[in-house]
């Protein structure tokens, strides 16, 4: 099997390009850091990727709303850039700044403008590590083998709000793909185990051919146990340690395989 | 034709900036608003639009159609949006001149979609439901809704864009020689903040030349000789008691050059220190203060401090790599009564919350995780906060040293335009705030750019793996005048401020030149690589001219254009400000009263612990550091707070580096703003071994352990003040000295006090914050703060003396006259070794250091962890003095430890501290839950929670 090649989209503000990459690599994949600016020129053979990153940061300082710049970017003069690998088969991952671009962009309900992700409920910026859970029904590639995981989470604007029936449509499709959760099945997810108040403790989406994926916590931050954030010197069984978030790139690269 | 454009929440729920407006409305008192109801107001200048162009731009640019609406109106001055009966409406809008990058963004997307946008603007605006008076409208307006030092609230006939009038900017000819002392002293007031012995040096000068003096010159001369850029009190001659001391600066590089560590690659010399990582990488740590201008606007001034620090580390060597900020604040306590403010002082709690707000906007947008950090408060911090920001870096070895520029080498300007923000904000850091400072400074308030900078970081990273340069430096204080001053120090250079790219006309030539308009870099650039350079930068969408040339001549010459406007020489501006001298004398201390309560017993000890964990400085800050983003980079290895419930403090974060390596680096703090009111001496004794006990908590080895010291001081004409300073960095060297503690980079700051107009001086106290650092080989190892074991033995290392003056026991509950806690410096060196050893044999499950709060809330820390908790008896605690159970609980003895140990490795535990105090003071129970006990008396017993609701409680009501 040819390793398959991911571009990592960078623009100005885009910050977690490097771990990204590093996640890609270990994954099995090859990686390139790609500048926005150098897809203006018409320089970069974008047909060769399979895989696009949109990473974490602040594209263009999310200025307007978070996003919002680059979004417009891929709309008009990356247009053909965001089409190529949203018709052929192909993956693109938007994490955290890049699932605010992908969701900007209409991928998860058509360009209803339905969907978005809005400033969390607690009005805060939030760091902090949380409990996420597949969903059964949704067969994305993405999430693969994995039963729980813990992520990290860090942004303002991650509060998933969609009107009643793009949210239904979302859910009837198998488009949410991770939801934040308790530790164990059971008991109420409130804060801060959901952290933004997101609908349906919705942390995840896929468009509805599962391909493309948006998600607000860090799989790029979890790819070495000792990262965790309640790590025990007890040598006590912890369930957050039986996977990380290189599961998810490791599940892209067995896309093409 | 000019558009304005609203944006307005469909749903209340999701107006998240009027519901926190409205918060704050509540929070001054003021009850006749009920409702705030916040929009984004954009203001868009175009020829070609239509009405309809603008909607449709709108539509897709600026709102968001599941949350937002929107409204598209050609945009009459006489005709503003008016009130509904029982409404007030108010629109704040940036002022004339400041910088507006999201405009900028704006104007870029539009023209992306073909149509020609001239200019942007935007507004925030505000629907007020009820009916204030005037005056709470005024209050509401200056002290929430916006800062008139850069914001005004949009009045009806008001132009939405000011056409902008080019002229020629002027240069001023200041005839020096020809001044008497009162001349000289007029012209220094406010403007170059410097002294009738230096002024007459100058007048000499420009005497013996026979000319007058241009004011690019004596910009440069003011900025150059500033207390900020050259440390005047660091290298004065001092007498106490009629006896000469080593100069300051003298006794911290002597100190570090005599520890003639191999690790530490280089000290004092750059904007960074350097220590070695392993054998291709080095780390760099650096940590600036920025007070002043956190005083007077402290968004602005807490985010300018933060980008300064990681251009120092962008500008170490050839260019290091930001891998982790720190910060530590000092604010007065945020629930000061209005009516004890002083007219002219911002609240508090406002100060708090925009610093905050500051740090999070700057750091979290670089992309640089803030792991570390404190706060602490006294109400000497009413007239202007303290910001200490730091940045660690990592840096490959072979570019760690720094070449000087090369003649010939261009001068190569990169980052942010030139406009006024900052002028003269190195001289101003040399004077005290006033009330006049808000309108006199206004100026020297910089205005961040985080986008920019982080621009400027990503092309400067290109730039730097193709080798284009020869020497580089940051923009900081004072500007190109002190950033091309120095690197041309001594060789010379020749710059031409006309080529400077500017954010607007500027009126004065000087400004180009002393302007500390923020995120820019210098470069030294060899002529052939220069279009590469610019290249690089194109692609990263950053500003770059070329201004001049590095010379050999040893000069300084200064042209606009044509016009020669400055000719120093570099050796008189460098080494012709006169020497400082300080006479000072002992004064007799006072001797403190005894004011002791009644021993607390039973539900009274638990009030008292939840007493002292609530006090300011030993509560919990989570709820900042979450508003920070500590993990990004994927580095972050022991972050603020760990453990099952994310609660647990840590005595200090750990960083991985470089990925594929197991090694780490563990940063941490010591600072404390009591003590050193009381005893100097004993604080910086105090801090240093506060900031090496939590990495030595932590698993760092005492023996790698290197320091920063950063002084915030009042005026040094205070003689108390420069005494104090003596005194402290006596205590600092004898700690740095007895730990082998080598300091690695430093800074100081002066004038940090507020005079209230009627002669009232509010000083901050002598504070010195000490940043520790500390190389280890495997991050896997290292120990937290998370109890993990039932059963497992719970000891305390280190010895528990009657130190309870100005401790957070004693400040609570209003008690003095016992002692300012005072390292024992050699026992407790011992006690670090043994805790290291322990560590590497594996025998440590987790450990937390004592500091603010004492062992008190040192265990309740421990169980607010969540899933375990404490039986101690405070019978077994090595303890010295009148056996009080409140006092042995709350001393704030340095030098301890607790630590937690499995029960089958508690005889080879015992065994490495024979000899030293170490004490079994109880076990780690099943419940969450702190139970105390003296012998066989029962003390206390409080759920976890409960203690966890008093602890986080003071911010977790700010924040």
């Amino acid at each position: 099997m040819a390793k398959p090649k991911a571009m990592v989209l960078f623009a100005p503000g885009t910050n977690c390009e490097e771990e990204s990459i590093h996640c890609l690599k270990l994954a099995g994949a090859d990686a390139d850091r790609v500048l926005v600016s150098e897809l203006f020129e018409g320089k970069v053979p974008y047909k060769d990727y399979q895989i696009l990153v949109l990473p974490g940061g602040f594209s263009y300082g999310d200025c307007i709303a978070a996003g919002r710049i680059l979004a417009n970017h891929m709309n008009t003069l990356l247009a053909d850039v965001t089409h190529e690998f949203r018709d052929n088969d192909k993956l693109a991952i938007g994490i955290c700044n890049g699932f605010q671009v992908l969701a900007r962009l209409g991928l998860f309900d058509d360009g209803a403008g339905q969907v978005t992700l809005a400033q969390n409920e607690s009005s805060k910026f939030e760091c902090r590590w949380v409990w996420l859970a597949p969903d059964a029904g949704s067969e994305s590639p993405y999430t693969k083998g994995i039963d729980r995981l813990m992520l990290p989470v860090a942004h303002a604007e991650g509060r998933l709000v969609a009107t009643p029936e793009a949210l239904a449509k979302l859910e009837k499709n198998g488009q949410v793909a991770l939801r934040y959760a308790n530790e164990t099945n059971g008991g109420e997810v409130g804060y801060p185990a959901n952290p933004n108040g997101s609908l349906n403790h919705i942390a995840g989406l896929t468009d509805k051919s599962k391909r493309i994926f948006g998600l607000m916590p860090h799989p790029e931050r979890y790819f070495r146990r000792e990262y965790l954030v309640n790590r025990s010197k007890s040598g006590a069984p912890n369930p957050a340690e039986s996977v990380t978030g290189l599961k998810i790139f490791e599940n892209a690269v067995a896309y093409f395989g | 034709m000019v558009y304005r454009i609203v944006v307005r929440k469909k749903d209340s729920r999701f107006d998240i900036g009027g519901i926190r407006v409205l918060g704050q409305i509540k929070e001054l008192g003021i009850r006749s608003v009920s409702n705030v109801a916040f929009a984004s107001v954009y203001y868009l200048d175009s020829d070609d639009m239509t009405l309809d162009d603008v909607k449709g731009m709108a539509g897709q640019l600026l709102v968001d159609t599941v949350t937002e609406d929107l409204d598209v109106e050609v945009y009459d001055v006489n005709k503003r949006p008016q009130a509904k009966a029982g409404e007030c409406l108010l629109e704040v809008s940036l002022n004339h001149g400041v910088t507006d990058s999201t405009a900028w963004q704006v104007v870029k997307a539009v023209r992306q979609r073909g149509f020609n946008c001239k200019e942007a603007k935007l507004a925030r605006f505000y629907t007020l439901t009820g009916q204030p008076t005037e005056e709470e409208l005024n209050r509401i307006g200056i002290r929430i809704l916006y800062n008139p030092v850069i914001e005004h609230i949009v009045q009806t006939g008001e132009e939405a864009f000011k056409e902008i009038v080019e002229s020629e900017p002027v240069m001023e000819e200041l005839p020096l020689p020809d001044m008497n002392d009162d001349e000289l002293m007029a012209l220094s007031k406010d403007r170059l903040w410097l002294n009738l012995i230096e002024m007459r040096k100058l007048k000499e000068y420009y005497t013996n030349l026979g000319r007058a003096a241009t004011d690019v010159e004596i910009e440069t001369l003011a900025q150059t000789w500033s207390e900020h850029c050259s440390h005047k009190v660091f290298r004065a001659n001092i007498f106490v008691d009629g006896e000469l001391q080593k100069p300051l600066i003298k006794r911290l590089k002597d100190l570090t050059y005599g520890l003639n560590k191999d690790w530490c690659w280089s000290v004092f010399v750059d904007d960074s220190g350097v220590i070695e990582f392993d054998s291709d990488w080095g780390v760099c740590f650096k940590v600036e203060t920025h007070n002043k201008p956190s005083g007077i606007e402290p968004f602005g001034g807490a985010h300018t401090g933060i980008g300064g620090v990681i251009r120092d580390i962008m500008g170490t060597g050839l260019g290091a790599k930001p891998i982790a900020n720190t910060n530590v604040l000092c604010f007065a306590p945020p629930d000061t009564p209005w009516e004890k403010l002083p007219p002219g002082l911002l609240h508090p709690k406002r100060v708090m919350r925009q610093v905050v707000a500051g740090i999070e906007d700057y750091g979290n947008k670089m992309g640089i995780p803030t792991i570390n950090g404190s706060i602490c408060f006294s109400e000497r911090f009413t007239g202007l906060p303290l910001v200490y920001a730091g940045c660690v870096g990592i840096i490959e070895k072979s570019i760690v040293e720094k070449q000087p520029p090369q003649p010939g080498d261009r001068i190569i300007l990169m980052g942010g335009l030139t406009g006024r923000d900052g002028i003269h904000g190195a001289t101003f850091s040399s004077g005290e705030l006033t009330k006049k400072s808000e309108s006199v400074s206004a100026q020297s308030v910089q205005i961040g750019h985080p986008l920019v900078e982080k621009m400027v970081l990503d092309a400067l990273a290109d730039i730097r793996d193709e080798r284009l340069f020869h020497a580089i430096t940051d923009c900081g204080g004072g500007g190109l005048s002190s950033a091309i001053g120095e690197m041309g120090n001594p060789g010379g250079a020749f710059v031409d401020l006309s080529c400077i790219p500017k954010k607007y006309p500027l009126p004065f030539i000087s400004d180009f030149w002393i302007s500390e308009s923020q995120e820019r870099m210098i470069i030294a650039v060899p002529p052939e690589n220069v279009k590469r350079v610019f290249e690089l930068c194109k692609r990263h969408d950053v500003e770059v001219a070329d201004i001049g040339e590095f010379t050999d001549n040893g000069r300084l010459v200064i042209n606009f254009g044509e016009k020669q406007v400055a000719d120093m020489d570099m050796d008189f501006l460098h080494n012709g400000c006169p020497k400082r001298e300080f006479k000072l004398t002992n004064p007799p201390k006072p001797k403190v009263e005894e004011k002791f309560i009644e021993p607390p017993t039973g539900q009274k000890l638990v009030e008292m612990i939840h007493l002292t964990n609530s006090e300011l400085n030993a509560c919990s800050k989570e709820n900042v550091a979450r508003v920070y983003d500590h993990e990004v980079q994927a580095r972050t290895v022991v972050k603020p707070f760990m453990g099952k419930l994310q609660r647990n403090p840590s005595d200090g974060a750990a960083l991985k580096p470089i990925y594929d390596s197991p090694k780490g680096v563990i940063v941490a703090n010591g600072i404390n703003v009591r003590y050193g009111i009381e005893d100097p001496r004993k604080m910086a004794r105090s801090v240093v071994d506060e900031a090496v006990r939590q990495i030595v908590a932590m698993g760092g080895s005492p023996e790698k352990i290197a320091i920063l010291d950063n002084f915030s001081m009042p005026s040094p004409e205070i003689d108390k003040t420069v005494l104090d300073l003596h005194y402290a960095i006596v205590g600092l060297c004898e700690a740095a000295q007895y730990y082998q503690t080598p300091i690695i980079s430093g800074k100081d700051s002066f004038y940090n006090q507020y005079n209230t107009g009627d002669g009232t001086l509010i000083c901050v106290p002598p504070t010195l914050l000490v940043s520790s650092i500390c190389v280890v080989d495997d991050v896997a190892e290292l120990v937290t703060s998370c109890l993990s074991k039932t059963g497992s033995r719970v000891y305390l290392l280190g010895k528990t003396k009657e130190e309870l003056e100005m401790s957070s026991y004693f400040v609570q509950t209003k008690q003095s006259g016992s002692a300012i806690p005072d390292p024992d410096l050699e026992l407790n060196l011992k006690i670090y070794k043994a805790m290291h050893t322990a560590i590497n044999q594996g025998l440590v499950l987790s450990a937390h250091d004592c500091s603010d709060g004492g062992l008190g809330t040192a265990l309740s820390e421990l169980v607010i962890g969540g899933e375990f908790g404490l039986e101690i008896d405070l019978a077994k605690v090595p303890y010295d003095g009148r056996t009080r159970n409140d006092f042995i609980l709350f001393s704030e003895s340095n030098g301890r430890i607790v630590v937690e140990v499995e029960e089958k490795d508690a005889a080879n535990f015992e065994g490495i501290f024979k000899g030293l105090p170490c004490a079994q003071i109880g076990v780690v129970t099943a419940e969450n839950r702190l139970k105390l006990t003296n012998g066989t008396e029962n003390l206390v017993s409080i759920p976890g929670d409960e203690l966890y609701a008093a602890w986080s409680g003071p911010i977790s009501s700010i924040i």
